[in-house]
């Protein structure tokens, strides 16, 4: 990883996969400014809280996490045009600066038959630019785009990534990211992140999303953290 | 300067790097003589050259003309390609590349097709329902192999095009050639918005060279 994967941007299967991370920061900032070890991503658990970003900060530097930086999460709204909303469905895509060249989208079925899986997909940045290509179909809702930027800590095993969510410029809430890096595989996770939220967040433990509980051992991909993000914002949509 | 005009653009919009501008000719020639192609690119191109089979599809957004709606917007066509024979373990069968293509510039002057494209590499476990949230439906599937060389800038694609006879099934009894011609592509990638009139002409003489094993051609494939 370290001399430069060599695979040129686009065909960088690994970021589209989203299991190699910081492929852009970790080239960027190879004089080294930024002291974060390349690593490969974990496995995030993701939620809102009532507590102010302020507080949330203080208890995370007093129990010993060291700020790394800024993240930035974003997530932009496109509804079907007139013509095709008994057909389609609103998509959402999202970005996250942890993965700076990848979009993330997560599609919601215009059926919503519970047995099917929503239609979601990672991609590089170019599919930004198709998507403005469709505006025969979808179209961006400007108002409802959603915004969490905060900062970055580290701590041990642990990224923790606390932030305040705005839309359209007016705060509707805090989320914090719990990221556990040393796996990829949820259910190993788990516990860890379990004892995390006990120790930080204990109003918080009945909240642990599904992808994280599940007994299989799938691998765990960065679409499914942007997932988590963008439930807690349809939540804060809905609470206005 | 136009460079740093082009950073300016708000944060949410990623820069032009996906998006370019293909300057393509087109040829075809019979499956038989293709060696003798082979062995003209072989002297003129860079060294190797790659083998590929691949899996295209085409999806169509149908823009129903509205009187609310007063831009008289055409049908927009998006590719999908895959690799073809896919390694189920590997999930290189959800790994896929889209293409935008726009339409071609109106350059009577250009000795070559000029048109605008964007390219996206994707992932996704279920790509056709993802295809189907954005609106767009399957048009026509074909499955292409054949060898990619290069020479310099420069790309030439050999394709041989195999159509689907019916939707789904790809099994060697599903798959069978569509003619016995190879589909030549002669094409430059350049970044959008630069002046490419000199590529072009470069692009011409090179696929002057071919001649007279096959004559590369400015097809207007748009007019119907």
């Amino acid at each position: 990883m370290d001399e430069g994967c060599g695979c040129g941007r686009v065909l960088c299967a690994g970021e589209v996969n989203g299991r190699v991370r910081r492929e852009a920061s970790v080239h960027r900032h190879k004089g080294g400014e930024r002291k974060i070890p390349p690593e490969v991503m974990g496995v995030s658990w993701v939620i809102e809280t009532e507590r102010s970003q302020n507080s949330i900060e203080q208890l995370i530097e007093s129990g010993g996490g060291t700020k790394i930086g800024l993240f930035v999460v974003d997530s932009s709204t496109y509804r079907p045009v007139d013509q095709l909303a008994n057909n389609i469905g609103q998509l959402n895509v999202l970005h996250h600066s942890n993965f700076p060249e990848s979009t993330f989208s997560l599609a919601v079925t215009a059926t919503n038959d519970p047995k099917q899986p929503p239609p979601k997909s990672i991609s590089d940045r170019g599919f930004d630019l198709i998507l403005s290509k469709l505006s025969g179909a979808l179209q961006m809702d400007s108002s409802g785009k959603f915004d969490a930027s905060g900062t970055e800590y580290s701590f041990k095993d642990f990224r923790v990534r606390v932030g305040t969510v705005t839309q359209g410029g007016s705060v509707k809430g805090v989320v914090v990211e719990i990221e556990y890096t040393p796996t990829w595989v949820a259910n190993q996770a788990s516990m860890m992140l379990s004892e995390f939220i006990n120790m930080f967040f204990p109003e918080q433990t009945a909240s642990k999303p599904e992808i994280i509980t599940k007994p299989t051992s799938d691998l765990y991909t960065a679409l499914d953290t942007l997932n988590q993000y963008q439930q807690i914002f349809n939540r804060l949509r809905k609470k206005a | 300067m136009e460079q740093a005009d082009g950073e300016t653009i708000a944060p949410s919009i990623p820069t032009t790097s996906y998006q370019c501008q293909e300057l393509i000719l087109f040829g075809s020639l019979r499956s038989e003589h293709v060696e003798n192609l082979e062995a003209r690119l072989a002297g003129l191109c860079d060294k190797s050259c790659q083998e590929f089979q691949e899996h295209e599809l085409t999806c169509t957004l149908r823009v129903t003309p509205s009187a609310t709606s007063l831009s008289s917007q055409s049908n927009v066509t998006v590719r999908l390609r895959r690799v073809f024979n896919f390694d189920i373990m590997n999930q290189t069968a959800n790994k896929w590349h889209m293409r935008y293509m726009g339409m071609p510039e109106p350059t009577v002057k250009c000795p070559v097709i000029v048109r605008k494209v964007i390219d996206s590499v994707m992932h996704s476990v279920n790509m056709m329902e993802f295809i189907k949230a954005l609106g767009l439906r399957m048009e026509y599937e074909y499955i292409t192999e054949g060898k990619v060389y290069t020479c310099g800038k420069i790309k030439i694609v050999l394709n041989k095009l195999k159509k689907c006879e019916s939707p789904g099934r790809y099994d060697v009894s599903h798959v069978k050639p569509f003619t016995n011609a190879v589909l030549v592509e002669v094409s430059t990638a350049l970044p959008d918005g630069v002046e490419y009139m000199q590529e072009a002409k470069q692009l011409r003489a090179f696929a002057d060279q071919l001649l007279p094993l096959v004559k590369m051609e400015k097809i207007e494939y748009w007019k119907k």
